[in-house]
């Protein structure tokens, strides 16, 4: 299902269009197909229409949901708590808000691409 | 008029006295008495003023409209100060017609106004024809000077202790006095009155605890014992005291606990009210905790754009090859600033931490050796120029935050690295120190000078600069990393060597030990 023309499709939840690109750019030229969305409304638009086999998750997100409390919404939901969750920001104590939401793993900004892989791939077999 | 009555209008007239604040009134009034019960004719009464050797005079005279003047130096007087007794008799001769004063006074009585040692004065009564004097004379005459000592003296003990009432009845910090035992208020300042918005009166009806809710008695006497036991002076404390209105005021609290001869055990209190204080105290923890709202805010968004910087940097790098000669150099100056930029931001937002006692740690069992290597692995990228020689051995296992024992290794090997532009070798080693595991770094640069050894560890110190070379810097890496020293129990320091160079070393406890 998250396969169209043999790519696996990730949605990165980001409100902040510079980094979007980027990540969109670095999945893109790994084969992957990269959707952003960048309020709540969208990425649940999204979630209805194409299954993602990821998302990357920022915090701070334009019109007051944040990225933690759509995560938990996500782990709780029977159909979306199977899709992996890596959370993604600047905040600090990130590894707590991971434990807290339940999210499968987190990435600190500024990140380095490699690593932003090495985790994408550890969640996308 | 008989030897009663007598008496009795000698301690009628010290009754009378009492009221009178004046010392030389309280004599005259006794001349007068003493003019009366011994039916003089005239009477004189000599004021020694302390510190001043000038003797006042003041005269009575009911029946006279002329009394002569005494001249300062009476040679009788002197024996009555020698020997503390009245004198009563004929006026003595006198060889010098300066001081003959037979043709105004025959007899005279000398009562000396003693007390304990010191003479306040005394009185003279003096009779135009010569008279003759008994044993009851005499006993009255001490009577009369004994009882115009005791009123002088009285007098003075009540008017200090009423002076000393009346300033600190203003004072306008709040002061107690209570039983030892009973816990009842028995003194209060107009300052407690105030604050507690009882009157006086009623707060006599109460004791401590009914205005103290927040301890109670057992409390109180676990809190006092050591004054009980005069292990300490005076005791301090913070609590709460209610108002009549039922408003609790935090208050800090001086006690002593006061012994006298006259009466039990007492507690003196003072009280300093602290709302002001506690105010001040709120606001700026408020203050603080919008700072570091900020700093989050501010490291949130500077993060952001570097964030999107070092990416896009990053996959320029991977089309190095295709790009001009040089451009991956270029790329990787990029990448090197924006990490430095990031470490920057991260410690800004530490310091507040810090400071805000916020900064949180995620402690779990890890091995040091094994993060000492890991560490410096990461590090050797980023410093071409310089060698890390690791000196590891043992093993330990540290119960901490891994990640924030890292910053303190990496800001120590990084600081290493600054501060020796010109040597290269770097030295890293672990050793056992009794129940810590001491972990140093030792570089053979420019050193450290002796004021900069006591200050290295402050917020935003830094070593003065040396021979126009310029460090960079915000100086908070060693104050955050002894703040993360701190928090897991272990020390920081720092060594001056002989020669070149610095040591910089942490010591952190440790669960277990391998060789």
């Amino acid at each position: 299902m998250a396969k169209i023309n043999g790519k696996k499709l990730i949605c990165v939840v980001e409100d902040d269009p510079g980094i979007s690109e980027l990540m969109r750019v670095v999945l893109e030229q790994n084969n992957y197909e990269a959707v952003i969305c960048t309020t709540d409304t969208e990425i649940k638009k999204q979630l209805a229409k194409r299954r993602p086999v990821l998302i990357l998750m920022d915090l701070w997100l334009q019109g007051g949901v944040s990225g933690e409390k759509l995560t938990r919404t996500f782990k709780k939901n029977k159909a979306t708590r199977d899709i992996p969750i890596i959370i993604v920001s600047a905040q600090n104590s990130l590894s707590k808000v991971a434990d807290r939401s339940q999210a499968n793993g987190f990435l600190s900004k500024p990140f380095d691409i490699t690593e932003l892989l090495k985790a994408v791939k550890k969640h996308v077999s | 008029m008989d030897i009663a009555k007598k008496i009795t209008l000698v301690n009628q007239t010290s009754l009378e006295s009492f009221e009178e604040p004046d010392k030389l009134k309280i004599i005259a009034k006794f001349t007068e008495t003493g003019i009366k019960i011994f039916d003089a004719d005239f009477g004189y009464a000599f004021w020694k003023q302390t510190g001043d050797k000038n003797y006042l005079l003041v005269y009575t005279s009911p029946t006279m409209n002329y009394v002569p003047r005494l001249p300062r130096k009476r040679g009788f007087t002197y024996q009555v100060e020698k020997t503390k007794n009245p004198f009563m008799g004929l006026l003595p001769e006198e060889k010098n017609p300066k001081y003959d004063f037979s043709p105004y006074m025959k007899s005279l009585i000398i009562v000396p106004i003693f007390y304990q040692n010191y003479q306040y004065g005394d009185i003279l009564l003096c009779y135009k024809k010569p008279r003759l004097f008994g044993k009851a004379d005499n006993s009255l005459a001490i009577a009369l000077g004994n009882a115009a000592a005791q009123t002088i003296t009285i007098q003075q003990l009540y008017y200090s202790a009423q002076d000393f009432k009346n300033r600190l009845d203003k004072t306008l910090d709040a002061v107690l006095i209570f039983d030892a035992k009973t816990y009842k208020i028995e003194y209060a300042n107009l300052g407690a009155t105030k604050l507690l918005g009882y009157r006086q009166k009623e707060l006599f009806k109460k004791t401590i605890f009914d205005i103290q809710p927040e301890v109670d008695r057992a409390r109180f006497q676990e809190l006092t014992l050591p004054l009980e036991k005069k292990v300490i002076k005076s005791l301090n404390f913070e609590t709460v005291l209610r108002t009549k209105n039922g408003k609790n005021i935090p208050v800090e609290l001086f006690k002593q606990l006061t012994e006298s001869l006259a009466g039990p055990k007492k507690f003196l209190t003072i009280v300093h009210d602290l709302t002001e204080r506690k105010k001040v105290e709120k606001e700026a923890l408020r203050l603080l905790k919008q700072k570091d709202e900020f700093f989050s805010v501010a490291s949130h968004e500077l993060k952001t754009p570097v964030t999107t910087i070092k990416g896009f940097a990053q996959l320029l790098a991977v089309r190095a090859e295709k790009l001009p000669p040089k451009s991956l150099y270029f790329v990787e100056k990029i990448n090197n600033q924006v990490d430095k930029l990031t470490r920057l931001i991260n410690d800004l937002l530490d310091i507040s931490r810090i400071e805000t006692g916020k900064m949180k740690f995620r402690r779990r069992v890890f091995e040091l050796k094994q993060l000492i290597e890991e560490t410096a692995q990461d590090l050797k990228v980023g410093i071409p120029h310089h060698q890390l020689i690791l000196k590891l051995k043992e093993k330990f296992w540290i119960f901490g935050d891994m990640d924030r024992i890292a910053q303190v290794l990496t800001n120590l090997i990084n600081n290493a690295v600054k501060y020796s532009p010109h040597a290269k070798k770097i030295i890293i080693s672990v050793v056992k120190e009794g129940k810590f595991a001491r972990v140093s770094v030792e570089d053979y640069g420019v050193g450290i000078d002796k004021k900069s050894e006591q200050r290295i560890f402050e917020r935003f110190y830094q070593q003065k600069k040396t021979r126009g070379e310029a460090y960079p810097g915000l100086g908070l890496g060693l104050y955050i990393s002894a703040s993360i020293i701190k928090a897991h129990k272990g020390k920081i320091g720092v060594k001056r060597k002989k020669h070149k160079g610095t040591i910089f070393y942490f010591n952190l406890p440790f669960k277990r030990w391998q060789k």
